[in-house]
């Protein structure tokens, strides 16, 4: 028995120290592995940087005489300066320069020093961090700091290429400019970038290009942002310290974002005009990864200039205590890596030098190389958005409530009753339809029994297209709050670089957060519930607030993707439904969805308010008038009642209006439908009477572009359309005359082709 | 050890868990909501007597900025090479606007006073060469165009004509009513038509200091009171006096700004207390507040500067006012970035807030502001102090419809009102103030259902009140005659029944049949036993079986049912929650749950204190006890949907009538099945009070650590899942 004992003792100690030995291998292993990469790299990169062989980089602006020819065009002439690798796009009819550093003319009175004068003359900035010491601040500086030099500058057929190197820090930038018919093209090549133990963080890429001071010329900085902003030249500025530096298509959530209160910069495009000289840049290969980045004068030297800054590592806050909020900064692992990162800068004849010019630019980029066709109108008049809400629901104790605000009924009878009063031109975007109303995501289909559930819906479809009326139904795929769809949040959801996942949290704190769905969870869905909207007979989907308008990388490991990665993700989804289902919509959209897309809806009509940027010009108005068709913001929703009206005949935008039923449950709790006043028959004569005005004026130019838009007097704007229709808008509380033309107040005129001024 | 071992591993891991599933924010824009209603910096909100947040339109739009770098000519002007030197100011701490609109700046880095005019251009610089200004705070100018400034490092006030020329320094106002330990530290100053100036200093407790033309003390104006909570009484009551004496004095709030408006009202502002922060004071120094709003009667207390984010503990602090031409009180919140704008009866129209923005500045979002100030169109100017800059605000069509509405309101035009509010209510649905001022309109019209159906929409207790007696009146009037006929025809039965009744009974020799004593209605008769003899009642029930369980737990399911009809049924007028709407799950819960918790521990404690009865007739005990309830309470809540503001104290007297009455009852119903005296009644049940207490406590306790447990299992496994 004794002996049993101890055998059995004996065997347990013997499993038990193999079983401990076998761990402790185990991590032994995994610990050891990887160090034995990273000594290889560390070797690699001092071995390539040979500063004595190169001259180092001078500060200072280029010599004048040593420009060289690179490349030349029938209207463009490329110079380059070896020593610099700075370059001068000449344009041929006009003789007029863009110089990629500041303008030597105002040169000395530059008040800038040290440093930062440095970074001006250099062609490139970086900005860098030592991400291992996490105490580290980044830092941002140009060749000379470095002891940079220019290695492998080379001549190539229609411009040159170079490799910035910083020794002294290991970086090496590889470049190209390249010269085409209309624009110069500045490329930065990825796959060639070097790194040391220093991490890169971003990238200007020939910031000055274009720079000029404010030297009493009619200049500005034309911005992407919201619906288009200028930063006016002048020479006292308020605020001069405060710089613009946004993210093309919208900040990501998944890192560290400096909350700006900033509208999303929806075109990836920006200007400056200094005088009758302008360029507009466009970003056209890997802009989800890059940032505008504006300096008017005073900001960062007394040039105004605006450049792009190409993203390789964003910052990340990681917090360590909840309740007190500390944390520490880092950055994000690898690089983004895009195939090519490239900006093309398009130099605009003198007549065209405003941002109506860069606007037409900008549009005829995007119908020869996007692929976007521009719009046909079938019918004479403008098309009235009609957006429904089917319900909402209130938080309560244990259940939430539905509030019914529209059933498939009320709005048959709000469609007819529109239709009656001369609106034939409908199109209704139904939202709230899915399963607990507008706030519930995930697992939309059937439609919800309480408005009429899917039988209803069809027949209120059908109903719309016997009077030749579309139907969307509106869907936000990116947020899930009840797990349908086969959607779990710890598998599923769109994950930060923490791996936190991401929680969309409501305004109001005693409401449920939701989750946000990862990119490739999300494609999925809407794949799988795309034949149910065809079952309904609905003619496509109208994307509200995720799809075509968030970009977020996403650290899920099932579905990793880099913001390029669900920039696809995104145009594929816009891509599928429009085959399906014939037709897509989406609010406020970035522009890489707009060759699917047959209308843009709630699109930004003003700026973001900043103090140092002067005003707001109707840019993403001008680019897409006569390309695709857009309404503003819900009217119902407007501050100012009869001024926002005038803006949307301003702008060309179609009248839309966000209405319930007559019988709708009291809203005031709901998750999400605080609107001020949704009841129809508050509206409906204020819809007629506008709708009425606004297609007298718009519906003529519904298929024409925009070519001039400009400021007559202070509150008295002008839109100009292609045939010389004129639409002048006057805001003021007086009368505005000119020249025989007379704008009553609070009004606007309408002046045919031909009319004398 | 192991317990405790996992007690903080589990601690960790949990909060480890909800440290990141809430570590999102920081990244999150604004994306994600559903519309912007403006791509304004901030949000404009209303937020009703019930505290419900409606958002509006913006009432005020961004109009510009003023004062910075603005050409100023230099201090001797006339000299035709002068230089013009950019306007920097620096450090400003406070605004004033005359009737002329000309803009005075107390410019209190640079030690001067800078005058603007309407539009903002710089006309001068006043620094008095004579007697320099030291950090000067305040700036007042009178009809005359006198200038009153606050001098603070000097300690004094300056007074300078309107060329600029010194007439007057006010020094430290020597008294016997100011102690020598008084700071006298003047920041701001406001004078009345009689020239007589009211001076704010720095922390003073005992309010504005009022001084004669000459600078001689008058007195003190307008202090705030201390608050004095029942804790502060407990702790008055225990404490011996050395311990009470070493405790902090409680001081009231010391005013942080005032101003006087056009009809010689003056306004004070405090920060450090949690109510009435404005106040209105006449000459008598009464505040004309209180009472005043729509809905008084929800807000006792009022406090006033509104805060937007839904924590607890977030006081308002309130740190200048202003007044415009029509009494409209704004009021800028240095904190938490807020602006609130009341009527003149204390009425909230608007306030509007914005996010802290640390990156950029935008327009119209002044980051700490320093003063507000009105102009006479009515715009709004804010001084940046730390920018150096004056934001202006304009009024929008909204915000000027709505004070044009409310303008007519409030000085009893309904009539010419009603149009305005009907814009203003087509506008936005939700807005109370269109609705109340509608409703006043239709009252004014003697459209009493309408008025009373909007003024329980806009959920204000007195209007609807006074509609609805009116509306009763009405109905009174028209259904008088039917009344009368119904009376007149009970009375005659009455009578007849009378007379007949025993006539009847003799002839036929039938006779209500009485119901056996054991039998459920005989168990269910008792109840009206127990309203003549409680005691015996009770007693009875314990020892004659005189109630079974059926019988109880209808009567309690009965008094569940009344008890929530007195809750859910009662007239919005005495029962203001009904508007939002009541959630009766939770309150027949608790109802049920004390019940049961009370019938468990007097049973508990009654055992051990000799009492007779058992767990049974406990049960049966305290449920026939609440028949009060089902017997008053259905009828009081039946006639209180008839009844007005007027006839509250019936009601109270019916409903204290309902809650002595069950207390009264429970003691009798511990006295008879107990078989104790009264004393010792009251003494048990005070014992079973305190172990209903302690069941309570540790029933939370076993809550909360099971949920713990089972978030900890719950965890774990999908830990193991994920792997």
């Amino acid at each position: 028995m004794s002996k049993r004992k101890w055998n059995g003792w004996l065997i347990v100690r013997l499993t038990f120290s193999a079983a401990v030995l076998l761990v402790m291998g185990w991590i032994t292993l995994l610990i050891w592995d990887p160090w034995g990469d990273k000594e290889d790299i560390k070797v690699d990169a001092a071995a390539l940087f040979n500063p004595a062989e190169h001259v180092p980089y001078q500060a200072g602006l280029p010599n004048e005489q040593s420009f060289e020819l690179a490349a030349e065009t029938g209207n463009l002439k490329l110079l380059v300066d070896p020593a610099t690798a700075h370059f001068q796009v000449v344009m041929k009819d006009t003789g007029k320069v863009w110089r990629s550093y500041p303008n030597p003319a105002y040169w000395k009175d530059e008040k800038a020093t040290g440093t930062w004068k440095n970074q001006l003359t250099s062609p490139i900035i970086i900005e860098y961090v030592n991400a291992s010491n996490y105490k580290a601040s980044s830092i941002s500086n140009g060749l000379i700091e470095n002891q940079g030099y220019l290695e492998d500058f080379k001549r190539t057929e229609n411009g040159f290429s170079v490799t910035f190197a910083f020794p002294k820090i290991q970086f090496k930038i590889p470049v190209e400019v390249v010269l085409h018919q209309d624009y110069v093209e500045t490329r930065i090549k990825d796959a060639g970038i070097v790194e040391g133990s220093l991490s890169l963080l971003n990238v200007k890429l020939y910031p000055l290009f274009g720079a000029e001071p404010s030297v009493g010329q009619d200049g500005y900085i034309a911005l992407p942002d919201g619906s288009g902003s200028l930063i006016r030249f002048q020479q006292d500025r308020t605020m001069q310290q405060l710089t613009y530096n946004e993210s093309v298509y919208g900040p990501d959530s998944s890192y560290y974002y400096e909350f700006t209160d900033r509208q999303r910069i929806a075109m990836p495009i920006y200007g400056l005009k200094s005088g009758d000289q302008a360029f507009v840049a466009i970003l056209t290969e890997g802009e989800s990864l890059a940032n505008v980045f504006a300096a008017p004068s005073g900001a960062i030297g007394s040039s105004n200039w605006v450049t792009t800054e190409w993203q390789y590592r964003k910052r990340f806050f990681q917090s360590v205590s909840k309740s007190t909020g500390e944390g520490f900064y880092t950055y994000s692992g690898d690089r983004f890596s895009a195939d090519t990162r490239a900006s093309r800068y398009y130099l605009l004849k003198p007549e065209q030098s405003d941002y109506v010019g860069m606007a037409a630019v900008y549009r005829k980029y995007l119908i020869e190389e996007r692929g976007v066709k521009p719009v046909q109108s079938a019918r004479k008049d403008i098309p009235f958005y009609l957006d429904l809400v089917g319900a909402d629901i209130e938080k309560g104790l244990f259940f939430d409530s539905y509030l019914k605000a529209t059933s498939t009924d009320d709005a048959k009878s709000i469609v007819s009753k529109l239709y009656d009063r001369g609106i034939q031109n409908q199109q209704v975007l139904f939202a709230g339809w899915q399963q607990d109303g507008y706030s519930t995501h995930g697992g939309y289909f059937p439609v919800d029994k309480r408005i009429g559930g899917s039988q209803g819906m069809k027949d209120f479809i059908s109903f719309a297209h016997s009077l030749s009326i579309p139907v969307y139904l509106t869907a936000n795929y990116t947020l899930n709050t009840n797990g349908d769809d086969g959607f779990w949040w710890r598998r599923d959801g769109l994950r930060n670089m923490a791996g936190t996942v991401l929680e969309y949290k409501p305004p109001n704190h005693d409401q449920d957060a939701s989750n946000y769905v990862s990119p490739g969870f999300y494609k999925k869905v809407v794949e799988s519930d795309l034949k149910q909207f065809k079952a309904l007979g609905a003619d496509g989907i109208d994307f509200e607030d995720g799809i075509t308008q968030q970009v977020t990388t996403d650290y899920n490991s099932r579905y990793r993707a880099g913001r390029g990665e669900v920039v696809d993700i995104q145009q594929q989804i816009v891509k599928e439904t429009k085959q399906q289902l014939g037709s897509v919509i989406a609010g406020n959209a970035n522009f890489y969805a707009l060759d699917q897309l047959d209308h843009v809806h709630r699109i930004a009509s003003d700026y973001s308010y900043d103090v140092f940027v002067t005003e707001s010009i109707p840019w993403t108005q001008i680019v897409l008038h006569g390309l695709k068709t857009y309404t503003l913001e819900w009217s119902n929703l407007r501050d100012e009642w009869d001024d926002e009206f005038l803006r949307s005949i301003e702008l060309g935008a179609y009248p839309t209006y966000v209405l319930s039923g007559d019988d709708a449950d009291d809203l005031r709790r709901s998750y999400s439908l605080w609107y001020y006043s949704l009841n129809v028959d508050d509206w409906i004569d204020r819809i007629e009477a506008e709708y009425a005005k606004a297609n007298a004026a718009l519906a003529p130019v519904q298929d024409r572009f925009i070519t001039a838009h400009r400021t007559l007097a202070p509150g008295v704007k002008e839109t100009v359309y292609e045939g010389d229709y004129r639409i002048i808008v006057n805001y003021n509380e007086t009368d505005y005359e000119k020249d025989g033309l007379v704008v009553p107040a609070n009004n606007f005129i309408v002046r045919e082709g031909g009319a004398q001024r | 050890m192991g317990g405790v071992r996992l007690n903080t591993k589990w601690l960790r891991i949990v909060s480890a868990l909800a440290l990141l599933l809430t570590a999102a924010a920081a990244g999150l824009p604004g994306s994600g909501t559903r519309a912007y209603a403006s791509s304004l910096p901030y949000d404009t909100y209303y937020k009703d007597g019930f505290g419900q947040l409606v958002k509006t339109q913006a009432a005020y739009l961004p109009a510009g900025v003023l004062g910075y770098n603005l050409a100023a000519a230099a201090a001797d002007a006339g000299n035709a090479a002068a230089e013009t030197s950019k306007l920097s100011l620096n450090q400003p701490k406070d605004l004033f606007v005359d009737e002329q609109d000309n803009i005075y700046i107390a410019d209190t880095g640079n030690n001067r006073i800078v005058q603007l005019d309407s539009s903002g251009q710089f006309v001068r610089e006043l620094t008095v060469t004579d007697s320099p200004l030291k950090k000067p705070s305040g700036v007042f100018v009178n009809k005359e165009g006198h200038i009153y400034i606050a001098d603070t490092g000097n300690n004094r006030i300056v007074t300078l004509d309107s060329e600029g020329r010194l007439l007057k320094t006010l020094d430290r106002p020597k008294s016997s009513y100011l102690p020598a330990s008084f700071k006298y530290d003047p920041i701001n100053l406001i004078v009345d038509k009689r020239g007589f100036i009211y001076v704010t200093t720095l922390g003073a407790y005992q309010g504005l200091v009022e001084l004669d033309p000459d600078g001689n003390f008058i007195g003190f104006f307008g202090p705030n009171r201390v608050k004095f909570s029942v804790f502060d009484a407990f702790k008055r009551f225990v404490y011996t006096r050395e311990m009470y004496q070493r405790e902090l004095k409680k001081l009231p709030g010391a005013i942080a700004n005032s101003t006087i408006d056009k009809d010689g009202f003056i306004y004070t502002v405090t920060k450090e207390i949690q109510t009435n922060q404005i106040k209105k004071l006449n000459i008598a120094g009464l505040d004309q507040l209180p009472g005043k709003s729509d809905f008084a009667s929800l807000q006792s207390g009022r406090s006033f500067g509104e805060v937007l984010h839904w924590q607890r503990d977030l006081s308002p602090q309130l740190g200048d006012i202003t007044v415009d031409g029509d009494g409209n009180i704004t009021v800028v919140d240095t904190v938490w970035n807020t602006i609130s704008q009341y009527d003149r009866s204390g009425n909230l129209l608007f306030f509007w807030s914005s996010d802290t923005i640390n990156a950029t500045s935008k327009s119209g979002v002044v980051k700490t502001p320093a003063a507000i100030a009105n102009n006479s169109r009515g715009e709004l100017l804010i001084l940046d102090s730390t920018n150096n800059l004056i934001q202006v605000l304009r009024p929008s069509a909204f915000g000027n419809l709505v004070h044009e509405a409310n303008a007519l309101t409030q000085e009893g035009k309904y009539m010419e009102s009603e149009t305005l509010w009907n814009e203003v209510r087509r506008l936005n649905a939700q807005y109370s103030p269109a609705l109340i001022g509608l409703a006043k309109a239709a009252y004014k019209q003697e459209n009493y259902k309408r008025a009373q159906q909007l003024f329980y929409e806009a959920g204000v207790i007195g209007g609807y009140s006074e509609s609805f007696w009116q509306n009763r009146l009405t109905w009174f009037q028209q259904h008088f005659g039917l009344f009368m006929n119904i009376v007149i025809a009970i009375g005659v039965v009455l009578l007849l029944w009378g007379r007949l009744k025993h006539r009847l009974r003799l002839a036929s020799g039938w006779s209500l049949p009485e119901p056996s004593p054991h039998s459920l209605a005989g168990r269910l008769r008792h109840l009206f036993v127990l309203i003549k003899h409680p005691v015996d009642g009770f007693y009875s029930i314990r020892y004659e079986g005189k109630a079974s369980l059926a019988s109880s737990l209808i009567i309690l399911a009965a008094a569940i049912a009344a008890f929530g009809y007195m809750e859910a049924g009662t007239s919005f007028i005495f029962n203001p929650k009904v508007q939002i709407g009541i959630d009766l799950v939770p309150l027949t819960a608790q109802f049920v749950g004390i019940w049961l918790g009370w019938v468990i521990s007097n049973y508990l404690i009654s055992s051990l204190l000799r009492g007779e009865g058992r767990f049974r007739d406990v049960l049966y005990g305290s449920s026939y006890a609440l028949f009060p309830i089902i017997l008053i309470g259905i009828p009081v809540t039946l006639i209180s949907k008839g009844m007005t503001l007027d006839e509250v104290s019936i009601f109270s007297f019916l409903k204290l009538a309902i809650v002595l009455w069950t207390a009264l009852l429970f003691v009798w119903m511990v006295q008879g099945i107990h078989n104790y005296t009264f004393i010792e009644a009251i003494f048990v049940i005070l014992l079973s009070l305190l172990a209903l207490t302690i069941i309570v406590i540790l029933i939370f306790i076993l809550i909360s650590l099971s949920n713990e447990l089972i978030n900890f299992i719950n965890s774990l496994y999908q830990e193991v899942i994920i792997r």
